[in-house]
């Protein structure tokens, strides 16, 4: 199950569980150690700019006194983060007869972070020149369709068999993407698992990690190396939004890349007269700065009344079907969902895997500003009738079980009921008409222990 | 010689115990169930009802929310 | 303050305004060229850049005579090609290009006044206004924002005739709970700056030398104001908290105060040139002098 926070941090995790030897090929490219650089914690990234211009190893001990009694515990994080990454080495010094563990960066890393920091930041390629052939789209308009080729791309993902084919994304690739989503039920089709709710209800950046890691982990099935993947996304992180890039520079490897991206909304491919180019949209240059553990805060846009009705501003078709996953929709406007939270909606939901907290924290990170300023930001009556409506579902708790009686003393009882309860399978015990209850798992365990001790 | 008998152990609330009593006093002899009723809150019975049981609780409490007179 | 701080971007995104002296005055008297400063400054403005995609860093050069924005890093995002050609970082051709013109008019503007027996004081108050009125803005400007701080990179003394103007200015930093950071880099000490960081919560340090200043600025002024809660960072030793007078612009230790509106003054007025009050002098004086004397004599046999 993954968990919805640290999925950004999964993807720094995937790369510093690459082998030494490309880890340090990627830090010869400038833009991974500076996308490396940036997905640090705060304090990792401090130490990284202290010791940029230092070349001797700096004892341990000497960085621990920097942080304050406080900060010991992100102090280990810290280093613990900068030593997987091979940012930092460990060597072992004498110093006065004594051993002391000293770090020092990455040579490779270190000089090309100087290099950045000295002559400041270079473009990864030369966008094409701006002449009139080339009609490049507004800002505005490559927003727009990125958004909109992301929710597409959402939309068929959470939709799969059903709807038309809206992007080129082949289906087998599809499939990669909904592993872990989507479970397949035979009875009526593919449904949401837990984590494919928890998934939808992750901001946009998260979501396009949690693809994109998806996407390099499956690389090696399409025999492309994950170390270029990744090097590649991290570099197209550093392009300028809304510029273009001639094709020609690129390996064919990347070129296939760009296409799946493509579908994505990553970038927006153009063909000329002579040239294709393609132009990175804010998805990709945001890309580095979700990887930072600090993911950037949404605006919310749902407001919940006392009375059950929940008014959702928002025109995006996916934000609906989000919806719809706990709540009734009653009508649409433009820029207007009004839905009602009832029983059968809830019920609904608790039936595909999702629980009561999950959708109150949903609530609660996506509630409209003015909402957000109040506390509790969702009316109490309504998280304790949820909780309440989930309760009332499991009323009953059925396990599988042997039952004893008819025991020969109440030495052996004890002894047996002893025995169940260090193997954790007691369910219940009445020491007066001395029977038992034990789960059907230690049914046999117990039937061995009754045969040796009851003669 | 200490007897061992196969089944499912039901915990639930006062209410539902009841219920599920009820339930077993309304069937036939040959299809009662409840092996054993333990204590206020807890029912032993034959292994193969637990999905009769719980469909039955969900019809009884879909007969009780409120339903908008259409 | 709540509103403000929700709408904050989480943790350690930071608007870093960076106080600029620019004082040709200043940079005369000085072993290290002004260049070699900027080559330092510089670097740092890429580091605290590279931290965070989000972070901005916004510069206003504080001349003698005048103030400027030079650069603003959220609106040179999308700099073109041509200001590259020269080998010069992409990022900071236009921040050299607006630098060189300030210092131009800036001189101009030095030439009309004359007197310049000492190192004359830059326009700190100017500068510092400035960069409030742009985290105003900011605040201002709706969802979302980093987190802002002020750091002062000075070399020329307190002017005390901007001391009412600095003052007010720091209180309004205390309000809007922006820190200023000052880096003290000239020869004597600066009071303004050690009570700017010192009632903003800010950090004040003067560095011996300046060959490292790059280590300095970094180690100390790089750090974002999350991580701060939990590492070492210079304390401060003794702040200055001379006041300058209002009839003469003087920094005084002791003065006459006004007991109205506490407008400060080096000699005795007969009238509060602030808020009007008279003052009554001789018999005030008079009843003053017998009454703290009666005063002392009371109190002497209780203690």
């Amino acid at each position: 199950m993954p968990q919805v926070k640290i999925i950004a941090k999964n993807f720094m995790d995937m790369v510093a569980s690459l082998t030494a030897i490309k880890l340090d090929k990627l830090y010869n490219n400038v833009f991974i150690c500076e996308a490396i650089l940036r997905s640090l914690p705060p304090l990792a990234k401090k130490y990284v700019l202290q010791f940029l211009f230092t070349d001797e190893p700096v004892p341990a001990k000497d960085i621990k006194e920097w942080v304050l009694a406080d900060g010991v515990s992100k102090h280990g994080v810290a280093i613990d983060r900068l030593i997987q990454l091979r940012i930092f080495t460990e060597t072992v010094v004498t110093v006065d007869r004594k051993k002391e563990t000293c770090y020092s960066l990455n040579p490779t890393f270190q000089k090309n972070l100087q290099k950045h920091i000295i002559s400041g930041g270079v473009l990864p390629r030369e966008p094409m020149n701006s002449n009139n052939a080339i009609k490049l789209p507004s800002l505005q308009e490559l927003e727009t369709y990125a958004l909109q080729q992301w929710e597409c791309f959402l939309l068929q993902l959470i939709n799969s068999g059903q709807g038309e084919k809206l992007t080129g994304i082949s289906s087998s690739m599809m499939k990669v993407f909904q592993r872990g989503l989507l479970s397949q039920r035979d009875r009526d089709g593919p449904r949401l698992t837990e984590s494919g709710f928890q998934f939808l209800l992750m901001d946009t950046n998260a979501q396009l990690w949690y693809i994109i890691r998806e996407y390099i982990s499956n690389a090696e099935e399409r025999d492309v190396d994950p170390a270029d993947l990744i090097s590649f996304l991290l570099e197209l992180s550093f392009h300028v939004t809304g510029e273009a890039y001639n094709l020609n520079t690129l390996t064919d490897v990347q070129r296939t890349t760009l296409k799946d991206l493509a579908d994505l909304g990553l970038v927006k491919l153009q063909q000329g007269r002579k040239d294709s180019w393609f132009i990175p949209t804010k998805l990709a240059t945001n890309l580095s700065v979700s990887l930072a553990d600090s993911s950037v805060r949404k605006e919310g846009y749902v407001m919940m009344e006392t009375n059950f009705r929940m008014y959702a501003y928002s025109t995006s078709k996916l934000q609906c079907e989000i919806l719809r996953l706990f709540a009734r929709i009653e009508y649409q406007l433009p820029n207007l969902i009004a839905c009602a939270i009832t029983k059968e909606s809830l019920y609904n939901a608790f039936d595909n895997g999702i629980t009561s907290e999950q959708i109150i924290t949903f609530l609660q990170q996506n509630s409209h500003p003015r909402c957000a300023d109040r506390v509790p930001s969702i009316p109490e009556n309504v998280t304790d009738q949820i909780r309440l409506w989930e309760s009332d579902l499991k009323r009953i708790e059925m396990t599988q079980a042997h039952f004893y009686d008819e025991f020969p003393s109440k030495d052996v009882f004890d002894g047996a009921c002893n025995f169940t309860r260090q193997l954790g399978g007691l369910l219940w015990e009445d020491s007066k008409r001395m029977r038992l209850v034990v789960k059907s798992e230690v049914h046999n365990q117990m039937r061995e222990y009754l045969h040796t001790h009851s003669k | 010689m200490v007897n061992a008998i196969k089944g499912v152990f039901i915990t639930c609330d006062i209410p539902m115990a009841q219920f599920i009593v009820n339930m077993n006093n309304s069937m036939p002899s040959s299809q009662k169930f409840i092996i054993h009723v333990l204590d206020s809150t807890h029912l032993f019975v034959q292994p193969h009802v637990e999905q009769m049981i719980r469909s039955a609780v969900a019809e009884f409490r879909d007969q009780n929310s409120y339903e908008k007179p259409t | 303050m709540a509103s403000v701080a929700s709408k904050l971007y989480s943790d350690d995104v930071s608007l870093l305004v960076l106080l600029l002296d620019t004082n040709p005055f200043f940079w005369d008297t000085t072993s290290t060229t002004f260049s070699q400063f900027l080559s330092h400054v510089l670097a740092f403005l890429n580091a605290v850049l590279g931290l965070n995609q989000l972070n901005q860093v916004v510069v206003i050069a504080t001349g003698y005579s005048s103030c400027d924005y030079i650069y603003d890093s959220s609106l040179t995002s999308n700099v073109g090609s041509e200001s590259r050609g020269s080998g010069m970082p992409a990022l900071f051709g236009s921040l050299l290009e607006k630098l060189e013109d300030f210092i131009g008019r800036d001189e101009e503007l030095a030439k009309e006044d004359e007197h310049v027996d000492k190192i004359a004081p830059s326009l700190l108050s100017g500068s510092l206004s400035m960069a409030l009125c742009y985290i105003q803005r900011v605040f201002r400007s709706g969802h979302l924002h980093p987190q802002p701080r002020i750091l002062c990179l000075q070399g020329s003394p307190d002017g005390p005739e901007q001391y009412v103007a600095v003052m007010n200015s720091i209180f309004s930093a205390q309000r809007l709970m922006v820190p200023i950071d000052s880096c003290y880099i000239g020869t004597q000490n600066s009071a303004f700056l050690q009570q700017a960081s010192y009632i903003t919560g800010g950090v004040h340090h003067a560095p011996k030398q300046l060959d490292g200043l790059f280590q300095f600025l970094t180690t100390i002024f790089a750090t974002d104001l999350h991580t701060r809660r939990f590492v070492q960072l210079p304390k401060p030793v003794g702040v200055d908290f001379r006041a300058s007078c209002f009839c003469h612009k003087k920094t005084i230790d002791m003065g006459y105060v006004c007991s109205v509106c506490l407008s400060i003054f080096c000699e005795h007025h007969k009238k509060c040139s602030t808020c009007g009050s008279v003052f009554g002098q001789s018999k005030l004086d008079g009843a003053n002098a017998s009454s703290s004397v009666n005063d002392r004599k009371r109190k002497a046999p209780d203690s």
